[in-house]
């Protein structure tokens, strides 16, 4: 029972559709409290699984599930705090890019 | 039992790859490359302080995991500073560090010295939790800058700032004991360069709780309103911050009901009462001569006035305290390896004490203390610092007397660093504004024609930031020693129907002991682990001995967790608290002692879940919940009027488990 249970959990972890987005910001992230208002306002957003700020190179990644969110919605939830946000691309996941290469 | 570890050992560093990085925490701050290393941690809630001063900072991050109500609350997940109730029945608490009492500690707000004399025994209660951005904790003799007075330590109380990011946040907390809080800050940026603030708070404590059933409330009913505004202002050459405080406090404790063998005809019910008024004003200001250099002159000055009405049974005491303090400093950077400051201080105390006991007694005291200092720093790439400083004061009480201060630091690399401390304090006792808590008890307060306090402290401590499996392991050990030439000794033992508040005659010291671990276990599991070991001797009527009701020991391991995106934190801490020595017992009418020699070791868990939303955050835990409490902190509460009741013997906790909620708002701030 426990196992079905866990194997059914497990099923559903997998068929999660997780994604990232990067994008710029404006205004500009400068120090880590720039970062720290990103990451604590953008993880309240619907389906944000994981925020990375990278200064030097001006990009926030944003993993999310694309079952609760859209990469719109994520970009909206940036006007929230003050912030706009541009897409700059969308990175496959690295499982994906390996199955895309194995295909 | 090998393969077992070793099993251990693989999942948890199977689960510290597996994990990815807290996405909280500030990706360009946290990371640190040692020798090809990449280390990338948790913002940790407590940071050890980078100067040559052994120190911790206590951020709002550790202040959030428990309830931290006050100042005296803030210290549950801290290894080094204790906080234990002065006696069990008025609710004064004192801080403890490297084992002694909490008047050696210089507490400070802002980098100004507060909290003097007749506020010490309720201080604790005067810095509301919200209020407060971050504390910083430096053992062993600080710098010379701050005064002579700081022997073991001081603490440090940033408050939040004007300047802070704009919005008002709201916090309200309620709890089983039937104590209810509401705090509120807001601030305002006027323009680019002012800014103001203004901090509130309102606390009622207002069900009397007995649960041991000795006829006394364990804690006193406690009404406290405090308010401040606070401005900054700041332009290119001149800093300014000043602000304005006030606090009303009204305690009341203890019988609940009548003794029952005493007649309500001949006898009254023992009460206590304490009211308070406090107001406080501070300016700094600050003139940037040549910012390349770090060059700058300040004025900081800070005034407060005291006024405390108290009523233990029927003895009543009132204090009128007046302190001014006004420090001019000059500071500046020959080079980057050779920083100067040089300053001169004025501080002067005004007590107006009267005590009615079986007669009216009052006495005014008047200390006024002028005084220069120099201090120097010499900065070798932060491998090597060396600060040595001496003060000189006269007080018009006590002459003139140095007060030499050394410390220093070498960082041969990012992972170990070593600290050595020497220095001298002195402080000017006023016992009875100090201790009027004791008057609660029914022994006799005896006070001597007190010497000033002159103690030297010794410190060595080293850090560790070892890399382990992609983490840094922080290790910190430290050993500290103080010993008195002079000490106002609060004597229990030597008469028990006499509280004696005497000069030192012989030795007096202080040896403590301190380990402490950090690691995050997987990403967002935070552990600690600490012990301290204490061994604090006096000299009592001619023979040394154990300072009474003070832990030989002390354990304490936390563990926070935050998930991922720290929308949960779970905290837990597990104290536990070594035995020690009680004052020397007396022998009842029927041959048995009036107390054991020794209390025994307890333990003590807190916990707290905290939810965090976008604009506010809803927590929950609940305080000793292992439900100790000592069983007689009271001393023979039947008969409070009687010489052998005594409340001051208090070791451990007073009341059981506790639980609590409340909630923080923010509004405006993102």
């Amino acid at each position: 029972m426990l196992v079905s249970a866990m194997m059914l959990t497990a099923m559903v972890g997998m068929a999660k559709d997780i994604k990232t987005l990067v994008v710029t910001t404006q205004p500009q992230m400068h120090c880590a409290s720039c970062e720290n208002k990103i990451k604590g306002n953008l993880r309240f957003e619907k389906g944000v699984k994981q925020i990375e700020c990278d200064i030097p190179k001006q990009r926030v990644t944003v993993t999310y599930d694309a079952d609760k969110t859209t990469p719109e919605t994520i970009i909206k939830g940036f006007e929230k705090f003050g912030y706009k946000a541009t897409k700059v691309q969308s990175e496959p996941k690295n499982e994906e890019k390996k199955e895309r290469s194995e295909k | 039992m090998k393969l077992y570890i070793t099993g251990i050992a693989m999942m948890l560093c199977l689960s510290a790859h597996a994990q990815k990085a807290d996405s909280l925490q500030a990706d360009t701050m946290k990371s640190q490359t040692l020798r090809n290393v990449t280390i990338t941690s948790r913002r940790s809630g407590t940071k050890r302080m980078g100067g040559p001063v052994n120190g911790v900072s206590i951020a709002k991050e550790e202040l959030f995991k428990a309830a931290c109500c006050n100042l005296g609350e803030s210290f549950t997940t801290n290894p080094s500073v204790d906080v234990n109730y002065s006696d069990a029945a008025t609710g004064a608490k004192q801080i403890k560090l490297l084992g002694l009492s909490g008047t050696y500690v210089q507490m400070l707000t802002e980098n100004l010295p507060n909290f003097r004399g007749a506020a010490a025994p309720y201080a604790l209660d005067y810095v509301p939790g919200p209020w407060m951005k971050s504390i910083q904790v430096s053992k062993g003799s600080s710098s010379v800058r701050n005064g002579y007075e700081s022997i073991t330590g001081q603490i440090d109380i940033e408050y939040l700032k004007p300047e802070d990011e704009q919005g008002i946040t709201v916090n309200l907390f309620g709890n089983t004991m039937g104590r209810a809080e509401a705090n509120a800050d807001a601030n305002v940026h006027i323009n680019d360069r002012l800014s103001t603030e203004i901090l509130a708070h309102f606390q009622n404590e207002w069900e009397e709780h007995d649960q041991n059933d000795d006829g006394f409330q364990d804690q006193p009913t406690v009404r406290q309103w405090n308010f401040q505004n606070r401005w900054k202002y700041k332009d290119d050459t001149y800093i300014f911050h000043g602000g304005l405080g006030f606090i009303k406090e009204k305690r009341e404790g203890g019988q609940t009901t009548h003794s029952p063998h005493l007649s309500p005809l001949t006898s009254h019910i023992y009460k206590i009462g304490v009211e308070t008024d406090r107001y406080e004003g501070y300016m700094k200001h600050a003139f940037i001569l040549d910012p390349s250099h770090g060059t700058n002159i300040a004025l900081m000055t800070n005034l407060s006035l005291h006024q405390m009405d108290a009523n233990y049974g029927h003895k009543q005491y009132n204090v009128n305290e007046k302190n001014a303090y006004a420090q001019l400093l000059f500071e500046t950077n020959f080079t980057t390896q050779h920083n100067l400051a040089a300053g001169f201080s004025l501080n002067h105390d005004y007590l107006k004490e009267e005590l009615f006991v079986s007669s009216k007694d009052i006495t005014t005291t008047k200390e006024t203390a002028p005084g220069a200092y120099l201090q120097y720093t010499y900065n070798l790439d932060t491998k090597f610092t060396a600060m040595a400083g001496i003060r000189a004061d006269h007080s018009n009480l006590y002459g003139t007397f140095v007060t030499p201060r050394f410390h220093v630091k070498y960082a041969p690399n990012e992972v170990v660093s070593l600290r050595l401390s020497a220095g001298k304090g002195y402080r000017t006792v006023h016992a009875l504004a100090e201790n009027n808590n004791l008057l609660a008890s029914g022994r006799t307060l005896v006070i001597d024609d007190l010497e000033q306090e002159a103690a030297w402290n010794y410190g060595a401590s080293s850090s560790w930031y070892i890399p382990l499996f992609g983490k840094t392991l922080k290790l910190n050990a430290e050993y500290y020693h103080t010993h008195f030439n002079n000490q106002a000794v609060v004597d229990y033992d030597s008469d028990p129907t006499k509280i004696h508040v005497t000069n030192l005659d012989g030795k007096s010291y202080s040896n403590t002991f301190q380990v402490d671990a950090t690691y995050p276990i997987v990403s967002g599991l935070e552990l600690t682990a600490a012990w301290r070991l204490n061994d604090v001797k006096c000299t009592y009527n001619g023979e040394v001995m154990e300072k009474p009701l003070t832990s030989r020991y002390k354990g304490l391991v936390t563990a926070s967790y935050k998930t991922p995106l720290g929308i949960w934190q779970f905290d837990a801490t597990l104290q536990m608290n070594g035995g020690g020595r009680m004052p020397t017992p007396y022998s009842l009418p029927d041959g048995t002692p009036s107390w054991d020699n020794r209390f025994g070791a307890y333990e003590q868990v807190s916990a707290q879940i905290t939810r965090w939303f976008r604009h506010f955050s809803i927590y929950i835990g609940g305080e000793n919940l292992t439900g100790f409490r000592q069983k007689t902190p009271i001393i023979n509460a039947n008969d409070p009027w009687s010489t052998t009741f005594d409340p001051t013997m208090v070791w451990g906790p007073v009341q059981g488990a506790m639980f609590y909620a409340g909630i923080r708002v923010n509004f405006g701030r993102m």
